[in-house]
């Protein structure tokens, strides 16, 4: 429940450490930098010169990318898998590398086969244009109108080539129509007339199907000006190739990109740090956020680079935000996942993440609910953990889903699930196994939904009762014992007593007659005390009966952890189903085993897949709408140290 | 094999096919602003496959309550009889999931496209866009507990 001490800084110093002294600060990570007010406003030409750069190299790498054939992984499109390197290499590459020129060859390129892509749809539209009148032996420059005579090319439904003659018939005789080529649906034909008719022939024309085509006027016959086009297309494609080959072999300057992407974004990073600082002629003041317990390091650290510094403690203003650092020990940092995702803690508040974790860890074993599943996910997420360098929040996923996983073994031990089937589909030879894992088995929530709702929703129970204890123990933190008293101590004392009530009631205990004794006291507590900001005795009053009705809220709260019953049932029974599925194909002739096997494997596979998705999702969304609703605010800014960043590479 | 057996495979059927109806629906919604965000940024496939994945569950749901009437009658295992009183029964039992499960689907594909549209401004907001479709799913889930409820408490 850690959210660590946090402290403003002034760092004054003289212009000429100026630059040692940033690298220090980027170097050790400790020290959240803030816009001083008396910083200059920002130049944004440098920085826009900066991105245009950035963007440059970025597309040449998208563009080598593509063309360096090494496909990307699904794992590496969540999580994409940075170079390491040391800083001396990455500079030492730096330097000897001609970027500009590479992102010149690399847009040339890409230009170049932009306009190759454009050429080579030109030509095969008119190659694809050409092609039926292929037969026709003319020139196709010859195909025009003489002194007396006109020529129409065009192409018309063939099973319309009578009505076209009978129409050109009407009006004139002088015509002759030339098919080149007939096809079942669409014959292309070349139309002679004398000029002087024209006009009246292509208005007749209009009531037919024909359409007319234009064709290029060159000295070459058609078929000829297709082999020249065709051999234009071939040398075309022999360019593309070339080109291609060529940004291939470009594509082995990629990590030296990246490489340069990186330098660029920490000269980026840099100057708009360097915009924050308030500047003299001869001194600079560097405002700045630190956890506490680095100070000392920090101080250490500055004097040893130069004497001529100094750090001055800063009092934060009463409105101003200290930045937030979450700190828990490891075994439940990755709950901090739960906490982030839906806000960081303020300053002043709980980090709700060690109270969470139990429950979380707990539901999550619930829905999942199996020890079969609970261990393949461990596993593969151990897997992942090894196999991949992950960002910090993938580190923190896995390592949750390893807890859930264990959690899920534990509950699938108690409800007697292994991969869906149940110990009773334990061979007998196995006898001793299959009575050992009987004894171990408490509940079968299949066969009594109702035991394991009741259980379900008594875990709502406690958890909301302890979202009310953390609010309270939060009141008296604050010194607010007024609030710590009336508001969460009454809620306290009122629910569990109604608690209390029903459960009397159900067991027709004879304590039920003092239970609904407390619980009414407890009620008239609530009028009497809910309504105490009010003005009037009425006004008082009335919203001290109102406030009750939050109860009903309570009762919907705890009815939605209904759900954990609804999501372990479902991971069990579409196991089981699969298992009958498999047990139903195994029948099969020849084929049946592996059928059976291809079947179990897959299935019980998506089942975790989606049963892990449910369990995780809905896990969480208890946290954050039953639980921190009690309690939890958040809302609170991150602390983001100064230091190093770079898309593509891990600085060593 | 009677009437009674009938009307409780028609509730098999109802819950299966609502279901499937709601979530093929939903993940289709979901699926359309995918391909749109894909166009621009294939690199988004695995965070946006969950998302089109997310408005799927209400078809398993739907699925589990109609075997959970199967199992009721012992569909696989050679058939119990029932009588033409609680075949109705657990007709009306397979409407909780069914209904729940359709309606929650295509909304849930709603909130799940306006969540990917939300990756895409915004990837590092992955968390909150599955978390806020889910809060649809919850009525599919309570839908379900209650066909599993009633079903558990018809005496055949």
């Amino acid at each position: 429940m850690s959210v660590l001490e946090t402290q403003k800084i002034h760092i004054v110093s003289l212009q000429e450490h100026k630059e040692k002294i940033l690298e220090l600060l980027q170097h050790i990570e400790v020290i959240d930098i803030q816009a001083m007010d008396r910083a200059p406003a920002s130049a944004g030409e440098e920085l826009g010169r900066l991105d245009y750069d950035l963007a440059e190299i970025r597309s040449a790498v998208v563009f080598l990318e593509k063309l360096s054939r090494k496909k990307k992984g699904l794992v590496e499109s969540f999580a994409p898998q940075k170079e390491l390197v040391s800083l001396d290499e990455l500079e030492r590459v730096c330097r000897g590398f001609d970027c500009k020129a590479l992102l010149e060859q690399v847009e040339a390129i890409e230009t170049r086969l932009a306009n190759l892509d454009n050429l080579t749809t030109e030509l095969r539209n008119d190659i694809k244009l050409l092609s039926p009148w292929r037969k026709l032996p003319l020139p196709l420059d010859q195909l025009n109108n003489t002194k007396h005579t006109a020529v129409l090319t065009g192409q018309v439904k063939t099973r319309h080539l009578p009505d076209l003659d009978r129409a050109l018939a009407i009006v004139t005789n002088a015509f002759q129509v030339d098919i080149v080529r007939r096809e079942r649906d669409i014959s292309h034909i070349l139309i002679v007339c004398l000029l002087r008719d024209l006009e009246a022939v292509r208005k007749s024309l209009g009531s037919t199907s024909f359409e007319p085509l234009c064709l290029p006027e060159v000295e070459l016959t058609p078929a000829e000006e297709i082999a020249r086009l065709e051999t234009l297309l071939a040398e075309n494609e022999a360019e593309k190739k070339e080109q291609l080959d060529e940004a291939v072999q470009l594509a082995g300057n990629l990590s030296r990109l990246k490489y340069m992407h990186d330098m660029v974004l920490d000269t980026r990073v840099d100057w708009e740090v360097k915009q924050r600082l308030a500047d003299t002629r001869y001194t600079f003041i560097i405002e700045g956020w630190i956890r506490s317990r680095d100070l000392k390091k920090l101080q250490a650290d500055l004097k040893q680079l130069t004497p001529e510094t100094e750090i001055y403690r800063i009092e934060a203003a009463k409105d101003e935000k200290h930045p937030v650092v979450l700190e828990n020990p490891r075994i439940f940092s990755p709950f901090e996942l739960i906490t982030q995702m839906y806000g960081t803690p303020k300053y002043e508040e709980f980090d709700p993440s060690v109270p969470l974790s139990f429950f979380f860890a707990l539901f999550f074993g619930i829905c999942l609910g199996d020890l079969g599943y609970g261990l393949a996910l461990t596993l593969v997420s151990l897997y992942f953990l090894k196999r991949y360098r992950l960002p910090l929040g993938g580190i923190k996923l896995f390592r949750l889903l390893i807890l859930g996983g264990l959690t899920s073994m534990v509950v699938g031990l108690l409800t007697g699930s292994y991969f869906g089937a149940g110990p009773a589909a334990i061979p007998e030879f196995l006898s001793p196994v299959k009575h050992c894992l009987l004894s171990i088995q408490i509940i079968d929530p299949i066969r009594d939904p109702l035991v394991m709702l009741i259980f379900t929703l008594a875990l709502g129970v406690v958890q909301i009762l302890f979202g009310f204890v953390m609010q309270l123990t939060l009141h008296v933190r604050r010194g607010e014992y007024v609030a710590a008293a009336l508001d969460d101590g009454l809620w306290l004392f009122f629910l569990s007593s109604l608690v209390f009530l029903m459960v009397t009631g159900a067991a027709s205990s004879s304590l039920s007659g003092l239970a609904s004794k407390l619980s009414l006291s407890g009620a008239a507590a609530l009028v009497l005390t809910q309504g105490r900001h009010k003005k009037t005795l009425i006004e008082k009053f009335l919203s001290g009966l109102l406030s009750l009705y939050k109860v009903s809220g309570y009762m919907g709260d705890t009815l939605s952890y209904s759900r954990l019953l609804a999501l372990g049932m479902s991971s069990a029974i579409i196991g089981s189903v699969i298992n009958i599925l498999a047990g139903m194909v195994k029948g099969v002739p020849l084929l049946g085993i592996v059928l059976m096997i291809a079947l179990l494997i897959f299935g019980h596979i998506f089942n975790l897949i989606i049963s892990t998705m449910s369990a995780f999702v809905h896990s969480t969304r208890l946290q954050m709408v039953e639980f921190f609703s009690k309690f939890y605010e958040g809302g609170g800014r991150e602390f983001k140290p100064y230091k190093r960043q770079a898309e593509y590479t891990l600085i060593k | 094999m009677d009437i009674g057996y009938a009307l409780s495979l028609a509730g098999v059927a109802i819950a299966v096919l609502l279901g499937g109806i709601g979530s093929a629906w939903g993940v289709a919604i979901a699926g359309e602003a995918a391909g749109g965000v894909l166009t621009e940024d294939p690199e988004k496939f695995g965070k946006l496959l969950l998302m089109v994945a997310l408005p799927g569950t209400q078809g398993f749901y739907g699925f589990l309550g109609g075997f959970y009437i199967m199992m009721k009658i012992g569909l696989l295992t050679g058939g119990t009889s029932v009588s033409p009183m609680s075949g109705l029964m657990l007709l009306f039992a397979s409407l909780p999931v069914g209904m729940t499960g359709l309606v929650s689907g295509i909304y849930q594909g709603k909130a799940s496209a306006s969540g990917i549209h939300l990756i895409a401004k915004r990837p590092e907001e992955t968390g909150k866009a599955i978390i806020i479709p889910a809060m649809v799913e919850t009525y599919a889930v309570i839908g379900l507990l209650a066909t599993i409820l009633m079903v558990s408490g018809i005496k055949l």
